[in-house]
C-alpha cells in the first residue's frame, strides 16, 4: 500500500543530489529532485515537492501517460516555497501504470524539459 | 513466499488448465477489500449522524419532496430495482436524457452523476428536488412543508436556500449507508489472498476466466480500478451522445460547467469543511477538448441488477456491453487520446466468461 | 478565481448560440471532417448552419469519403475549403498508405474538383516514404496544394526531403511539446501547425507562457481546429470557437488575428484549379 511508486531504472542508479530530498532527475547537467506527498495511489489528490540545484527555475509541470496518450484531468498549480523549492498542488493519477512527470526548466536565457519516469501501481 | 507457493498450487488445483502469475494476482487483490471503510463527508455535517440518516431516508421516500406531492426519490430510484428504474433513460415530469444510476456505495466519491456535474452527495441530491423535469420543488416549498423535522435535526435555518441544502445533506447521509454485500467475488479475492484453496474452488470457473480477461487482456481494469470497479473519472467508450434530433450530451464538458456554476460546489458556502480541502478536486479540474462526450466510468458494484446499461441505455445486457468493447470502433475515439482500448475480438465463449464474471460482482 | 474566470466563459458561452458573424472576431477553423456518419446525422444545411452560428469566416474541411466536402462545398462555397482526404471510409485511417488505389483516388479527385489541400492523412516514421505517400507529396506539388499532415516529427521530416517546398500543415502540432514545434518551425520555412484538440497551449482564457514564447516567435504559423473526428463532436464546433476566442483575446491583436485568421487564410489560398 506504501510503496506505490516504482522508479525507472535508469534514474534509481543516479544517486541523490545535494540540492534537495527526493528522487532526482537530471539531463544536461540541469538537476532536480522531486517528493510526492502523500504517497501517490490512483485517485488520491498529491503535492509534488520539487527542489532545483544551482538556481534552476520550475517554470512548467506536467504529468502524463505516454502509453496511453493522455495526460492529467486536473490542472495542477506551482508555487514557489523558498529558494529552488516549489510545491505543485493538484495532481491525480487516474489510471494505474506507467506515468510520465515533465518539469520545464530554466536555467538563464535556457529553458529545458527533464522528463521523469514513475509507475502508480494502485 | 509460502503463502504464495500454496496460492499458486492452489490455484492450480482448482483450474488445472492454467496458473496464476504474480502480477495477475496483484492486479485482482487491488479490487478488494470489501466492503470500505465508511468514513463521515467532512462537507456534510449531517454525515454518519443517526438522527439526519433516519430523516433522510424518510424523505428519500417521501412525496412532500415533489411540488405536486405525487413521487418521492424513490419514484425513480426503486428500491426493488438496486435503486435504479431499469428503464433506459428517468422518467420524471417530463424524459431525462440519461439512465437513471443505482444508488450504492456512494461514499468518497469525487464526483456523482454521469457528467460529475456534482463534486458532493449532498448537492447532487438536491439537484433532482428543484430540476423542473424532476420533483420541481423548491426551498421555500420544502420549508413550509418541513420546516418540524428539519429543525429537530438541524436547528433553524437562516434561509430557505440552507433549508433546501439541509434536506439534500440529510438525503446524502442515508445514502450514504447503501452499500452494496460482498460478493463471490470478494469471497474469492480474499480467498487468494490468504491463498484458501478451497475458498478460490467455490468460484465458477466461466468468471474465473472471465476475470483473467478483465484484468488481463482486456484492460478493463485501467478504468474499472479499484474496490468500486471505477477509478472515478470520465472517458467516452465510444457510445453515441446524440440526444434528440438536433443536439448532443456534452457529458463532462457540460458537467465541469454546471459544476463551476453551481452556488452549491464545494467552493461555495454550504461546504461544512472549513479547512476546504473537500475542494481540491474542484479547484483544480481541468476543462478539456476530451470532455465533450465523456461519461463517468461506472462502478461495475452490483452491475447484473442494473440493466439496461451505459449513461443513455442503449446496451439492454451484459452481453451486449461485453460485445461492444470487443468489436469497439475506434474511429469513435480520439487517436492520440485513447490507447487503452481496442476491438479484442472475443469468441462467445469469451463473452459469456466475461459476462460470468460481471455477475459475480 | 481562475475558476470565475473560466464559469463567466462558458457563462457566455450558454447566451450567445445564434450570434452573428459580424459581432465576433474572425475566426477560421482549419481542422473540421464532415464523414458519411456525420452527413447521415447532420444534412449539409445543418451542418452549415453550426459553422455559421459559431461565427466562422472559413472552414478546412476533410471528410472520410471526399463526398461529404463536396456536399458542404456545394452548399456553402464562400465558407468551405476543400482538403481531399485520401480515405473513402473512415476506419482506413492505419492502412491507406499501403494502398495503391488510395494514391489513385486522390489523382482522379484532383481532377475533378477544387482543393486548397491534401489530407488530413496520419502517418508515421518511415511509412512517410511508401510509394503511396510519395505519390501524394508529388500530387500536391503539382497542383500546388498543401499538406494536411497527422503524424509525427520523423514523418513530417520525411515529406519535406522528398520535396523541400512542400507546403505542410502539421496536424495538432504534431502533439509534441512546444520546444519540438519550435524546432521543426525553424527548419521548415514552409510549415504551419493546427493546435486543434490540444489543451496545453491555453486554458481559462489564457495562453502558457512557453506557447506564447512560440507564438510570438512564429507568429504566421499557427492557426486552430476543433477536429470534428466524431459526428458529435459538430456540435462542439461553436464551444471551440468560444474557446479559443477567449485565449486569443490574450494576446497581441497582431498575433490574435494571425491565429485566429490570417495564417489559415494564406493556406486557402494556395488553392489550384483544375
Ligand atoms: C425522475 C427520475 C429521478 C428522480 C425523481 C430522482 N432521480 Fe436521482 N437520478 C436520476 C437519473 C436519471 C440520474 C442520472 C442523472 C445524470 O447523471 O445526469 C440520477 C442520479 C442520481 C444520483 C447520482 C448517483 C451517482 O452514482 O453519481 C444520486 C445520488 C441521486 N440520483 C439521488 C437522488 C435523490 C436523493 C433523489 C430525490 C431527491 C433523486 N435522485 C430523484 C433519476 C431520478
Ligand atoms: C477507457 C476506460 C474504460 C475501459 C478500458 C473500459 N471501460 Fe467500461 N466503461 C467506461 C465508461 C466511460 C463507461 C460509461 C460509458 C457511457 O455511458 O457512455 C463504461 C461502462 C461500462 C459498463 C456499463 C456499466 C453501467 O452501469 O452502465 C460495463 C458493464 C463496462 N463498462 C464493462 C467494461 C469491460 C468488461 C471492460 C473491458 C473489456 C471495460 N468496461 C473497459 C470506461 C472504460
Ligand atoms: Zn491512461
Amino acid at each position: 500500500m506504501k510503496l506505490a511508486l516504482a522508479l525507472a531504472a535508469g534514474l534509481a542508479a543516479t544517486p541523490a543530489l545535494a540540492c534537495g530530498p527526493g528522487i532526482p532527475v537530471s539531463a544536461d547537467g540541469l538537476q532536480l529532485a522531486y517528493r510526492i506527498e502523500p504517497a501517490a495511489a490512483v485517485g488520491r489528490m498529491v503535492a509534488v515537492e520539487v527542489a532545483t540545484c544551482d538556481g534552476l527555475a520550475l517554470e512548467g509541470f506536467d504529468a502524463r501517460m505516454p502509453i496511453h496518450g493522455h495526460g492529467l484531468n486536473y490542472r495542477p498549480r506551482i508555487a514557489a516555497t523558498g529558494p529552488g523549492a516549489y510545491r505543485i498542488e493538484g495532481v491525480l493519477f487516474h489510471m494505474p501504470g506507467p506515468w510520465q512527470f515533465v518539469f520545464d526548466v530554466r536555467a538563464g536565457e535556457t529553458t529545458r524539459r527533464l522528463t521523469a519516469d514513475l509507475t502508480i501501481r494502485r | 513466499m509460502k503463502v504464495l507457493a500454496l496460492a499458486l498450487l492452489a490455484l492450480f488445483v482448482a483450474h488445472p488448465a492454467r496458473a496464476i502469475d504474480a502480477a495477475e494476482r496483484e492486479a485482482i487483490l487491488l479490487h478488494g477489500p470489501w466492503p470500505p471503510e465508511a468514513t463521515p463527508d467532512p462537507s456534510n455535517r449531517a454525515s454518519g449522524d443517526p438522527a439526519a440518516i433516519a430523516l433522510g431516508q424518510r424523505l428519500f421516500f417521501d412525496v412532500r419532496l415533489s411540488r405536486d406531492l405525487d413521487r418521492a426519490c424513490a419514484s425513480c430510484h426503486l428500491p426493488a430495482q438496486a435503486y435504479a428504474d431499469g428503464r433506459p433513460r428517468g422518467e420524471g415530469l417530463r424524459p431525462l436524457d440519461r439512465n437513471t444510476i443505482a444508488l450504492a456505495n456512494l461514499g468518497g466519491r469525487r464526483w456523482y452523476g454521469w457528467d460529475g456535474r456534482s463534486d458532493s452527495l449532498w448537492a447532487q441530491s438536491l439537484h433532482p428536488i428543484v430540476d423542473e423535469r424532476e420533483l420541481a420543488a423548491s426551498g421555500t416549498l420544502l420549508r413550509d412543508r418541513l420546516e418540524r423535522e428539519h429543525d429537530a435535526v438541524f436547528g433553524p435555518a437562516d434561509d430557505d436556500e440552507i433549508f433546501l441544502v439541509d434536506i439534500a445533506k440529510a438525503l446524502a447521509a442515508w445514502q450514504e449507508t447503501l452499500v452494496t454485500p460482498r460478493s463471490a467475488f470478494d469471497d474469492y479475492r480474499d480467498a487468494l489472498e490468504a491463498g484458501d484453496a478451497a475458498g478460490m474452488a467455490a468460484y465458477p470457473v466461466a468468471a474465473r476466466r472471465g476475470l483473467s480477461l478483465f484484468v488481463g487482456r482486456g484492460q478493463c481494469a485501467t478504468c474499472h480500478f479499484g474496490p468500486s470497479f471505477s477509478n472515478g473519472e470520465f472517458d467516452s467508450v465510444g457510445i453515441n451522445y446524440f440526444l434528440g434530433p438536433d443536439g448532443v450530451d456534452r457529458g463532462r464538458h457540460g458537467g465541469i460547467a454546471a459544476l463551476l456554476a453551481s452556488p452549491f460546489n464545494l467552493l461555495g458556502r454550504h461546504n461544512d469543511d472549513s479547512a476546504r480541502t473537500t475542494a481540491a478536486p474542484t479547484t483544480h479540474v481541468a476543462l478539456l477538448h476530451r470532455n465533450w462526450g465523456e461519461f463517468r466510468v461506472p462502478s461495475l458494484r452490483g452491475v447484473k441488477a442494473t440493466a439496461p446499461y451505459m449513461h443513455d441505455g442503449s446496451l439492454a445486457t451484459l452481453a451486449e456491453v461485453a460485445r461492444h468493447y470487443s468489436e469497439i470502433d475506434l474511429d469513435r475515439l480520439h487517436q492520440d487520446g485513447q490507447l487503452t482500448l481496442q476491438p479484442l475480438h472475443l469468441t462467445e465463449a469469451e463473452i459469456a466468461d466475461l459476462v460470468a464474471f460481471l455477475e459475480t460482482l | 478565481m481562475r475558476h470565475a474566470t473560466l464559469a463567466i466563459i462558458l457563462f457566455a458561452a450558454g447566451l450567445s448560440g445564434g450570434q452573428a458573424l459580424a459581432d465576433q472576431p474572425r475566426f477560421i477553423d482549419a481542422h473540421v471532417h464532415y464523414s458519411h456518419d456525420a452527413w447521415d446525422r447532420l444534412p449539409p444545411e445543418a451542418a452549415i448552419r453550426i459553422l455559421r452560428d459559431a461565427g466562422l469566416a472559413q472552414v478546412f474541411v476533410s471528410s472520410s469519403s471526399d463526398e461529404g466536402t463536396q456536399r458542404l462545398y456545394q452548399a456553402a462555397p464562400d465558407l468551405i475549403v476543400p482538403v481531399l482526404r485520401p480515405y473513402r471510409n473512415r476506419g482506413e485511417l492505419s492502412t491507406w498508405f499501403r494502398d495503391p488505389t488510395a494514391a489513385e483516388h486522390v489523382e482522379a479527385r484532383l481532377k475533378q474538383y477544387r482543393y486548397a489541400g491534401i489530407g488530413e492523412f496520419h502517418i508515421y516514421g518511415a511509412d512517410a516514404d511508401g510509394p503511396v505517400m510519395r505519390r501524394l507529396v508529388q500530387l500536391a506539388k503539382e497542383y500546388k496544394l498543401f499538406l494536411h499532415a497527422h503524424g509525427d516529427a520523423e514523418a513530417v521530416r520525411r515529406l519535406f526531403a522528398q520535396d523541400p517546398e512542400a507546403r505542410i500543415l502539421w496536424a495538432h502540432a504534431g502533439f509534441v511539446p512546444p520546444a519540438e514545434v519550435r524546432a521543426m518551425l525553424a527548419a521548415y520555412p514552409t510549415l504551419w501547425a493546427d493546435l486543434a484538440f490540444r489543451n496545453d497551449h491555453a486554458a481559462d482564457g489564457r495562453v502558457d507562457p512557453a506557447w506564447r514564447a512560440l507564438f510570438e516567435a512564429y507568429p504566421d504559423r499557427f492557426m486552430a481546429g476543433t477536429d470534428t473526428f466524431t459526428p458529435e463532436r459538430w456540435y462542439y464546433i461553436g464551444e471551440h470557437a468560444r474557446w479559443t476566442r477567449a485565449w486569443l483575446a490574450d494576446l497581441p491583436g497582431p498575433l490574435a488575428e494571425n491565429i485566429a485568421w490570417r495564417n489559415a487564410a494564406t493556406l486557402a489560398r494556395w488553392q489550384a484549379t483544375p
